[in-house]
């Protein structure tokens, strides 16, 4: 490696820091003051792109040079800043004050409903974009060729971290701004109308998202699915970088890029792995990350729980006549609805243990499909490369996630509130950026096939039976589990975790404990489900499959013992027999998202038990 | 509107703190140019009823009326840009701004009838700001983040002020310092409700007093009684 290698690849590390900054930036801005993690910020990057792409080719054709397609990208940032803005009105201004699970899922409907109107628009096919006029060639430095449009990008950076620097600490607007990260309400009572703060600094972080989007456009083309590639990354740039702090996302970006170009060189093979693993490390190191501070005390929402019936006979009983029903099913169903059931029973026992740690623990774990995934890579891997029998290998899938959980979660447990969020996720990623790149081992993007059960339950009855058994067992553990002392004290660290610790109870070990028992539950789920497909591949780790046992998690009610199972039933009954009929079923996924955070905060059995109570025939949920 | 007689009436105020009620309704009116006490134990509702003026806690109310106008149900800001100034215990200094950003938070457009403030005007009546405009509000001691707390509001040209207790935690000689603030800015004409404890303090500045016991109001009158007569003062406060 010689001199001038070594400047034109960090040149190159430079402008993808500068890229990704100004994706960031806008992002650690909008949490700086309205303190939501805005999910959807890719997606506005992503409309960022596509509308640069269309106004570029409009505003060349009309006339040819630079100015027009200058024009095309700042008009592009412009215009999305306005729907970012109207994001705001219809739908982060009513949830301000929800707890912060609610505000991620609402806007990752925005993500959802975004992608679907990008094809309805523009189609599934990439759109190549323009080149910039007077930067198609490139420049000589140091003996190497280096393209125009690159250099260009390393002196964006740097030029929007200077002007937002000059905007926040020289204007009226910025000083406000600032003083909203630390305390709005204040803010209010001197007169300031925070409605409009907080439109014009989502305005001008979705504007930053379009920009960013929009300057991509000569290099890559605008694809349906670049949101989900740059959140991620964002995230990450945000989270290393202290949320909410800029200049923390300029440092942050730079350190991954330049991570990237280097990283290409030594390591080739864990490029994706890599980013996650600095940002778990920085949040190990620096909680709250580089330039970040400590978030306020988390709202007390325990004034408005209401503590858990106790499981009574009734209960005891209705869960032995669904079991019951569940037992004698296969006499009326066919081969779909066996598979059907088979999945819903799977995607029950993956929500349930997802809600240890949500409903009963407090901890938003955004990452619950790391586990799913890793149980059903288990049981794969088990099969493939040590040619062990099913039986084997579903022990290995609670056992392989479980033991996956109790290492990430010692570092997860450290955290709380948003950052342990996007930890989760982060590892989440890394699960699955690890099974993407190793693919001696994993297939890669093929992933596993040809992951059959043993003979004697190769028939789908048999393998219902096997399903039904092993995740009723794990089902009634779960909930036997969230009555037992542990329990209780994983719900006393939830409502208070400063008064948990000081009545002497380990709330780092609790939730510790809480996460290796719901890793293993959900990698047994995944294990089952594995073997119900014959095949696996890295889609069941990534964010989608998350999201869905969250929104099946809410469906139910996160607030309750069962909900969860009938949420994963709900979501599976619309899954299957709704969204088929329609083109847009990631529409009406998001609305029905955004309609039960706005509407129905407490899932269907939270909304029932409230209905009931209030009719004075329960006085707690079942 | 300048022919309503009193500055703020509050009347049958009742106010929740979470889910426990704690104002049980309060009548108060405070007069034009007037320094009233709020009088009352910890806990006994004093900051929460400024808060419930304000529109930053839970209340309901048979009327609020300030110089004249209904501000029941208004939002926060909206009550702060009609002229009411609220200064709360805890101070809620911007700490990550500096003195002078600050202050810039609580400007509004000069009032018609309000000798408008400005930095200058504000480095006059306190003194020990002036020095520090450009040191970050984090480096203050406890009464000059008192001080700028005060300022801030007053850069919103206030007819009015909600005090709360301006003098806790604070050594003696600032507690001197902000008693003559709060003369100086009863002499410009503005109205103000002083929470306090400190009863030296409030002896120092204030005409008329309320007393506030378990959310409901004692006693209204002239402070003087109270100062003089410590039996009486105890049976008001009560337990």
């Amino acid at each position: 490696m010689d001199l001038s290698f070594l400047l034109i690849q960090t040149l190159n590390g430079l402008a993808s820091a500068s890229a990704l900054f100004i994706a960031a930036c806008g992002l650690t801005i909008i949490f700086g003051v309205t303190r939501i993690v805005n999910f959807a910020h890719g997606a506005f990057y992503m409309i960022g792109a596509y509308l640069g792409v269309t106004l570029a080719v409009r505003f060349l054709d009309f006339s040819y040079g630079a100015p027009s397609f200058w024009a095309a990208i700042v008009l592009a940032a412009v215009l999305t800043g306005l729907l970012g803005a109207a994001m705001e009105m219809l739908l982060l201004r009513r949830i301000y004050r929800a707890p912060e699970l609610f505000q991620l899922l609402a806007t990752f409907a925005v993500v959802l409903i975004v992608e679907d109107a990008v094809i309805w628009l523009f189609g599934a096919q990439d759109i190549l974009g323009p080149r910039a006029p007077g930067l198609k060639g490139a420049v000589m430095i140091a003996g190497e060729r280096f393209p125009a449009y690159e250099l260009l990008l390393v002196a964006a950076g740097p030029a929007v971290l200077a002007a937002i620097w000059l905007l926040l600490n020289r204007t009226r607007f910025g000083i406000l701004v600032r003083a909203a990260t630390h305390d709005r309400q204040m803010l209010a009572a001197l007169g300031v109308n925070q409605a409009v703060l907080f439109t014009a600094t989502v305005f001008l972080g979705c504007a930053l998202a379009g920009l960013a989007g929009a300057l991509q456009v000569p290099k890559q083309p605008a694809t349906p699915h670049m949101d989900v590639n740059i959140i991620a990354e964002a995230f990450v740039v945000t989270v290393i970088g202290g949320m909410g702090s800029v200049t923390g996302a300029f440092l942050a970006a730079v350190l991954i890029g330049l991570l990237q170009a280097f990283g290409i060189l030594v390591f080739p093979k864990i490029t994706l792995v890599l980013v996650f693993l600095v940002m778990a490390v920085v949040l190990v190191v620096r909680p709250w990350g580089l330039l970040g501070t400590p978030e306020p005390e988390i709202r007390g929402e325990a004034a408005l729980l209401v503590p858990l019936r106790r499981w009574d006979r009734k209960a005891t009983i209705g869960v032995a006549v669904v079991f019951t029903l569940l037992a004698l099913y296969p006499l009326v169903a066919d081969a779909f609805a066996l598979k059907l059931a088979i999945e819903a029973m799977v995607f029950a026992l993956f929500a349930l243990s997802l809600n240890l740690l949500l409903g009963h623990g407090g901890v938003i774990s955004f990452g619950h499909a790391a586990w799913f995934g890793l149980g059903a890579y288990a049981s794969a891997l088990a099969v493939r490369h040590l040619g062990a029998p099913m039986e084997l290998a579903l022990l290995a899938a609670p056992l392989g996630a479980g033991l996956c959980a109790l290492a990430a979660g010692w570092f997860i447990v450290r955290l709380s509130g948003v950052y342990l969020a996007m930890l989760t996720l982060a590892v989440a990623q890394l699960a699955y950026a690890v099974t993407f790149q190793w693919v001696e081992v994993t297939g890669g993007d093929n992933g596993l096939i040809g992951i059959w059960p043993s003979q004697w339950a190769s028939d789908r009855i048999a393998y219902y039976y096997l399903t039904l058994a092993l995740t009723g067992i794990a089902v009634a553990f779960l909930i036997r589990l969230v009555f037992t002392p542990f329990g209780h004290t994983l719900r006393a660290a939830r409502d208070s975790a400063l008064r948990a610790e000081a009545i002497g109870i380990d709330v780092r070990r609790q939730r510790l404990a809480a996460f290796a028992i719901a890793g293993s539950a959900a990698g047994l789920a995944g294990g089952l489900y594995v073997f119900s497909k014959g095949n696996i591949d890295p889609s069941v780790l990534s964010i989608p499959t998350s999201v869905d046992a969250l929104a099946m998690a809410l469906l139910g009610g996160i607030r309750t013992v069962t909900g969860p199972v009938v949420g994963a039933a709900g979501l599976h009954l619309l899954k299957d027999f709704v969204m088929p009929l329609t083109d847009y079923w990631r529409t009406l996924l998001g609305l029905t998202i955004i309609a039960l955070v706005l509407l129905f905060p407490g899932g269907i059995v939270g909304t029932l038990v409230d209905f009931l109570r209030r009719r004075g025939a329960g006085e707690g949920a079942p | 509107m300048s022919a309503a007689p009193d500055m703020l009436r509050i009347e049958a105020l009742d106010a929740w703190y979470a889910r426990a009620q704690v104002l049980f309704g309060v009548d108060l009116a405070l007069k034009r140019g007037e320094v009233l006490a709020m009088i009352g134990r910890n806990g006994a509702g004093k900051s929460t009823l400024m808060k419930a003026v304000m529109g930053l806690a839970t209340a309901k109310a048979r009327a609020i009326t300030f110089d004249g106008v209904g501000i029941a149900g208004l939002p926060a800001h909206r009550i702060a840009r009609a002229g009411l100034g609220y200064v709360p215990e805890e101070r809620r200094i911007f700490t990550n701004l500096t003195v002078a950003e600050n202050l810039e938070t609580g400007r509004r457009p000069a009032r018609p009838g309000v000798d408008a403030w400005t930095p200058a005007r504000i480095f006059e009546l306190f003194p020990n700001l002036a020095g520090m405009q450009h040191r970050s509000a984090r480096e203050m001691s406890g009464g000059e983040q008192q001080m700028l707390a005060v300022a801030r509001t007053l850069m919103g040209n206030p007819k009015a002020l909600l005090l709360d207790e301006p003098s806790e935690g604070l050594a003696p000689v600032i507690v001197d310092a902000m008693a003559d603030a709060v003369m100086a800015l009863k002499r410009e004409g503005l109205s103000i409700v002083l929470s306090e404890q400190n009863l030296r303090f409030a002896g120092l500045v204030c005409d008329a007093a309320v007393v506030l016991s378990s959310g409901s109001l004692t006693y209204a009158g002239p402070l003087r009684p109270l100062l003089d007569d410590h039996d009486l003062l105890e049976d008001k406060l009560g337990l």
